[in-house]
């Protein structure tokens, strides 16, 4: 599973850092950074979460 | 389905004057989920009240477009362009002129303005507290989201008053307290091709037309330096999209933190056990403040448009309709949110839609709003013993901003302050 953000949407409401600070961090220029950009499927239901619940609609999975 | 219930008429501005029809949400979200309703011009709109299938809506810009409008109201093709701002763009159109200003407003950058809008904050507090009895909308609630409008465009603070005026009259055109121009009973022909249909609009766009002028000359990062700068496609915006964006910031900047600071008030009141556990514990405020958002949903719908044949909530949509997606019936939705009706400020997780969730157009003043209430309440809540209510509430006619214009109060300050 591989996370993409869509770096035009994002803006660093850190919604998915909330959920997963282990796979998602929001820098100092308000986007999101991927600490583990192809996470293991023991990821899954928090990444889902994270695309979910992002406001902006900014995050996908590609399998 | 046959409507059994005795519905209020959500179609009109009167209904939400007197309260919000919460009752009437309630049953539609149950029973018709997506109900059709007819307006008096022979038009009509889908009401989409469940929180699950808002979030479809808001998402799905290419079947649910805002580029016919996000209000009720129907404009002609002239009007639609002449008044467009990003608010009536989907992506990637949208996109571009957001970016130009988006910087600003998030989390991270919202953060620096936290010692200004405390410093705004304790000035108003110290100059209405010890008057003991004042209109907390008037005195408090309207002053600093002004203010601060009027620091993130580099304007004098003088003109702030006048500019948030003149905010009010526009969105506020369906309330005869906020223009002479309402714009359901009176004739607002002559200024159709202004923001708002409001006289209002003339007076902003040459104010912005100065503006514009004046900091050409001195371009620095500030609001209005990034509107007169070329977007990252190196487009720079024409005078009409520069003014329209412009009535934008000042229309939608002040009124609907305004409301939402003064429904919190409200809500604190109508709680006072929740009131004394945040005076106590100041740190409870992050969370409760969700909770205000949730409570108040301040903007209370915006429209949308199908653009091509679609199904949603079992109803059978037209390319054409309008939709109408209900933020304040989704924030109360039983199935996302457990006893809704039930005021908590450690409510949590609370992914209230007050902002627009999952929208590309989701608030993008958000963090502002959420930073601009938490500051209010850490510097009213130590300062007061008590506060009650000194005369009836005044609600705006709207049944698109759930607006309160006045609310008297009385209160009993703190010794050790």
């Amino acid at each position: 599973m591989r996370v993409v953000v869509d770096y035009d949407l994002c803006e660093g409401n850190a919604v998915c850092e909330a959920i997963s600070g282990e796979i998602f961090q929001v820098d100092e220029d308000d986007q999101v950074r991927l600490l583990l950009p192809e996470p293991g499927p023991e990821w899954q239901t928090a990444v889902e979460e994270a695309v979910r619940r992002c406001p902006k609609q900014a995050l996908s999975v590609e399998d | 389905m046959a409507r059994t219930a005795e519905l209020a008429d959500i179609t009109r501005h009167d209904t939400f004057a007197a309260g919000v029809p919460h009752d009437t949400f309630r049953w539609l979200r149950r029973n018709e989920p997506v109900s059709w309703w007819e307006e008096d011009d022979g038009s009509g709109f889908w009401a989409v009240t469940r929180y699950d299938d808002l979030l479809k809506v808001s998402k799905d810009h290419a079947t649910f477009t805002s580029s016919r409008g996000i209000r009720l109201e129907e404009m002609a093709p002239d009007e639609l362009e002449a008044r467009r701002t990003l608010m009536e763009m989907d992506p990637p159109q949208h996109t571009e002129l957001r970016r130009m200003v988006n910087r600003l407003f998030t989390r991270g950058a919202v953060q620096d303005y936290e010692e200004t809008i405390r410093d705004l904050t304790v000035g108003i507090l110290d100059r209405v507290l010890p008057s003991r009895e004042f209109d907390f909308v008037e005195e408090v609630a309207r002053e600093l989201p002004m203010r601060m409008l009027g620091r993130l465009m580099g304007v004098p603070d003088a003109d702030g008053d006048w500019l948030v005026r003149m905010g009010d009259q526009m969105i506020g055109n369906t309330d005869p307290e906020f223009t002479e121009h309402v714009v359901d009973q009176t004739d607002t022909e002559e200024y159709r091709l202004l923001p708002f249909r409001s006289p209002a609009a003339v007076e902003l766009f040459d104010y912005a037309n100065e503006l514009a002028r004046e900091r050409r000359r001195n371009l620095g990062d500030d609001l209005i330096s990034r509107m007169l700068s070329p977007t990252r496609e190196g487009r720079p915006l024409s005078d009409l999209e520069f003014k329209n964006f412009f009535v934008l910031m000042v229309a939608a900047g002040n009124d609907t933190t305004r409301y939402s600071i003064v429904h919190s008030l409200q809500a604190l009141i109508d709680h006072p056990e929740a009131m004394n556990e945040l005076r106590e514990d100041l740190s409870l405020l992050p969370t409760a403040v969700e909770e205000f958002l949730r409570w108040a949903s301040t903007t209370m719908h915006f429209r949308r448009t199908v653009t091509m044949d679609a199904q949603l909530g079992g109803r059978q949509m037209s390319a054409g309709d309008k939709v109408l997606i209900w933020y304040i019936s989704a924030n109360y939705d039983e199935d996302q949110f457990p006893d809704p009706y039930t005021f908590d400020i450690t409510r949590d997780p609370n992914d209230h839609v007050t902002f627009g969730r999952n929208s590309p157009h989701l608030c993008i003043g958000a963090w502002l709003a959420r930073l601009e209430m938490r500051v209010v309440f850490e510097e009213l809540l130590p300062r007061i013993e008590q506060i009650e209510p000194a005369g009836p509430v005044e609600r705006l006619r709207s049944n698109f901003i759930n607006g309160v214009k006045h609310m008297p109060v009385r209160v009993r300050l703190a010794r050790h302050v």
